[in-house]
């Protein structure tokens, strides 16, 4: 049972503002996203709320209260790193056990207590395990474990997931935030790979230089930025300057129909993903016949890079398909580029 | 230039096999990656190669000579690492001279040396900086410089772009690769990065537990890959059991655990029938349609509902509880449908899809585990 809320929080150190006029509220039991590039706003705002960090100006209130000059140990925080920080020759259970046996708690609680909570984990069995014989993964659980024992109400993770090699990182991607729903804890979890933020969060929000840009469910913020940098923070993006008049975008000699009644200089963002690519000619707006002159393999994805006639430059990114056998065979084939009216957005230029 | 060959090359650390029974060739000019999760011995195989740790068994063939006859230093190679071996008090052109100067070169050539390859790498007009000033990509580029500089023939590479922003990998990726073909070197390079390795080599060896599971281009991996560990590891997979039922000229007929007949294009050598394999298809493989009662059971197709379907952005990740138990998980294009949980639905298989594998001998859950 745990809200959390900044208010006009500010952050400056040496002249440099971490975070500016920051407001937001997270509700009891919400998953938030914090999402921006490396080691700006999110990491500030989980030091801001642990207490570890201190604010030129704002609140911060935890169920209500100000917790503003509250000490960390007494906000009942549970921070889990990108390093596990565990003691990595200490069993699993003693890990959990640490921090009670350091504060004189009853121990023979806090064992049934945190036996209770290695289960809810899925670590049944390992309570005896050394910690650092475990999977990266695992150790994470053992991390989440941990501050849940001492108490913790609110989970702050910071880029999770980053040690863990790639394919474990995939399967265990889910894990995180059943856990955080099956102990009921209020969680913000700081990343920047928007993917991760999509699978985890109920709520994200993206920031830029620590300004918050957006504050929104994943399916909104990713369907309606509400700014450039937004919508190509989240996607790899086709990004031209276009005068926009009677619903049409001109781009050099070409022209998008945009459908909106706009008028003036704008940037046009067109996701990778949005391009869709075709061999017969599809029907509808939008429609370009361009030469395909660069692939590139990128797993999942496939990248095609489509010049339509000698000026316009299109870049299209599709998940993976049989037909795509063979892929540099096609370079310097022709192929159609279509693009729908919605999944063109616009953002005015700066006057 | 040369062609590298490995013959059952092994080295272990006491009981531990850090890698065993290497038999491969990387050819003369070839780009090739070595990828695989941590452990997998990929770094330990770079380390062998370079000389730096010798094999516990096997020989390594240079140009058809042993290598027990070079030293590390005859055999021309450079060493490239993801921290950058830049002395922070010379400049960008000091730095790349320096490598032909410990090699003795008279000082014209390193002078001709080190312009060429500072331009190159794209560093002229930052000859005069200091590393303190540069980006991280730019002190790659430094290091590459002067790496090449000493006439490197061959170039070792250990996760040379892992301190790179991720912005600025794709575009370092084909400045390397671009300068490996014009150079005509001969590049290893070791990675933990999928689209990475694809984007660079030319072929790509996939290594688990020490051993190197399957080598071959970046397309095969994706579109034809002869390993059950390989399409697993590159992207993502679901996994089948079943067994052969008939052949035909051209096709074969899999049963699988559910009862559907899978057809998938015959392979040589033909499958007995009756034997049991495994059949993998990539998650972005699948064509997922709603239906509204049971149909009767269509070829390649399968049957189940709903359990999550979830919008990640750039694509939908779609998690299916398949009639008799199994659960697959699909990756769609993001505008696609969507569907609500307990949605009944038929997923079809294109016949090209399906990869076929010989059932592993040790089971399945095995052969994909990573470690």
């Amino acid at each position: 049972m745990t809200s959390i809320e900044l208010e006009n929080v500010i952050i400056e150190v040496n002249g440099n503002r971490l975070l500016n006029d920051i407001s937001f509220k997270v509700e009891n039991s919400e998953y938030i996203g914090l999402l921006g590039p490396s080691g700006e706003g999110p990491s500030v705002i989980l030091k801001a709320i642990a207490g570890l960090l201190p604010l030129s100006s704002g609140r911060i209130l935890i169920d209500g209260n100000d917790v503003t000059h509250t000490p960390p140990e007494d906000r009942h925080v549970g921070f889990v790193f990108e390093q596990f920080n565990l003691f990595p020759h200490m069993t699993v259970l003693n890990n959990l056990l640490f921090g009670p046996r350091m504060r004189r708690e009853d121990i023979e609680l806090k064992t049934r207590v945190a036996k209770e909570i290695i289960s809810m984990v899925r670590l049944d069995g390992r309570e005896e395990a050394i910690s650092s014989e475990l999977s990266g993964g695992m150790q994470q659980r053992v991390g989440v474990a941990r501050a849940v024992t001492a108490g913790a109400k609110i989970l702050l993770l910071d880029q999770p997931y980053r040690a863990l090699d790639a394919k474990i990182r995939t399967e265990m991607r889910f894990e995180i935030r059943e856990i955080v729903k099956e102990l009921k804890l209020t969680a913000m979890h700081a990343t920047h790979e928007t993917e991760e933020a999509m699978i985890t969060a109920d709520r994200i929000a993206v920031f830029n230089k620590g300004n918050l840009e957006q504050i929104d469910t994943p399916e909104n913020i990713f369907s309606k930025p509400n700014s450039l940098f937004v919508a190509t923070f989240l996607a790899e993006s086709n990004v031209y300057e276009s005068f926009v008049e009677s619903g049409l975008a001109r781009i050099g000699k070409l022209n998008l129909n945009i459908g909106t009644n706009l008028k003036g200089k704008f940037w046009l963002v067109i996701r990778q993903q949005a391009v869709r690519l075709s061999i017969e000619k599809p029907t509808g707006n939008n429609v370009f016949k361009g030469k395909i002159t660069t692939i590139r393999l990128l797993g999942e994805f496939i990248r095609f890079v489509i010049n339509v006639g000698n000026h316009f430059k299109i870049i299209s990114k599709e998940l993976l398909a049989i037909r795509w056998k063979n892929p540099y065979q096609l370079i310097g084939k022709s192929i159609y580029v279509k693009i729908a009216d919605s999944d063109i957005f616009a953002y005015p230029q700066e006057p | 230039m040369p062609e590298i060959q490995f013959f059952g090359i092994s080295k272990s650390y006491g009981r531990i096999k850090a890698v065993e029974d290497l038999n491969f060739t990387i050819q003369d000019g070839e780009y090739l990656s070595l990828l695989g999760p941590s452990g997998c011995g990929k770094t330990t195989t770079l380390r062998i190669l370079s000389g730096l740790i010798l094999p516990t068994k096997g020989k390594i063939l240079w140009d058809g000579r042993s290598v027990e006859k070079l030293t590390a230093d005859l055999r021309d190679i450079g060493y490239i690492f993801q921290q950058f071996a830049i002395f922070p008090h010379l400049t960008v052109y000091q730095n790349i001279a320096f490598g032909p100067q410990v090699k003795g070169f008279v000082t014209t050539d390193i002078e001709d040396a080190v312009e060429k390859y500072i331009k190159l790498v794209g560093l002229t007009d930052s000859a005069d900086k200091f590393p303190a000033s540069l980006n991280a990509a730019d002190l790659q580029r430094t290091g590459i410089a002067r790496i090449l500089a000493t006439g490197a023939s061959t170039l070792l590479l250990d996760e040379p772009m892992g301190a790179l922003d991720h912005k600025v990998r794709e575009k370092f990726q084909d400045e390397l690769r671009r300068l490996v073909k014009e150079l005509k070197l001969t590049a290893i390079h070791v990675t933990h990065d999928q689209s990475e390795a694809m984007a660079i080599s030319d072929r790509i060896g996939v290594m688990k537990k020490g051993r190197m599971v399957q080598l071959a281009s970046p397309e095969e991996l994706l579109f034809d890959p002869s390993q059950i560990f390989s399409a697993h590891f590159i992207g993502e997979a679901d996994f089948l059991e079943g067994v052969i039922i008939s052949n035909y000229k051209s096709t074969s007929e899999v049963e699988l655990i559910g009862g559907e007949i899978i057809t998938l294009p015959s392979q040589l050598p033909v499958p007995i029938i009756g034997q049991k394999v495994v059949i993998g298809i990539r998650r972005e493989f699948f064509e997922v349609f709603a239906i509204k009662e049971i149909e009767e059971q269509g070829k390649n197709s399968l049957y189940g509902s709903i359990m999550d379907d979830r919008f990640l952005g750039e694509k939908r990740r779609t998690l299916i509880q398949l009639d008799y138990g199994r659960r697959i998980e699909v990756k769609r294009f993001a505008n696609e449908v969507p569907f609500k949980n307990g949605d009944k639905v038929k997923i079809t298989i294109p016949l090209n899809a399906p990869f076929l594998f010989r059932y592993p001998s040790k089971g399945l859950e095995e052969a994909l585990s990573v470690t």
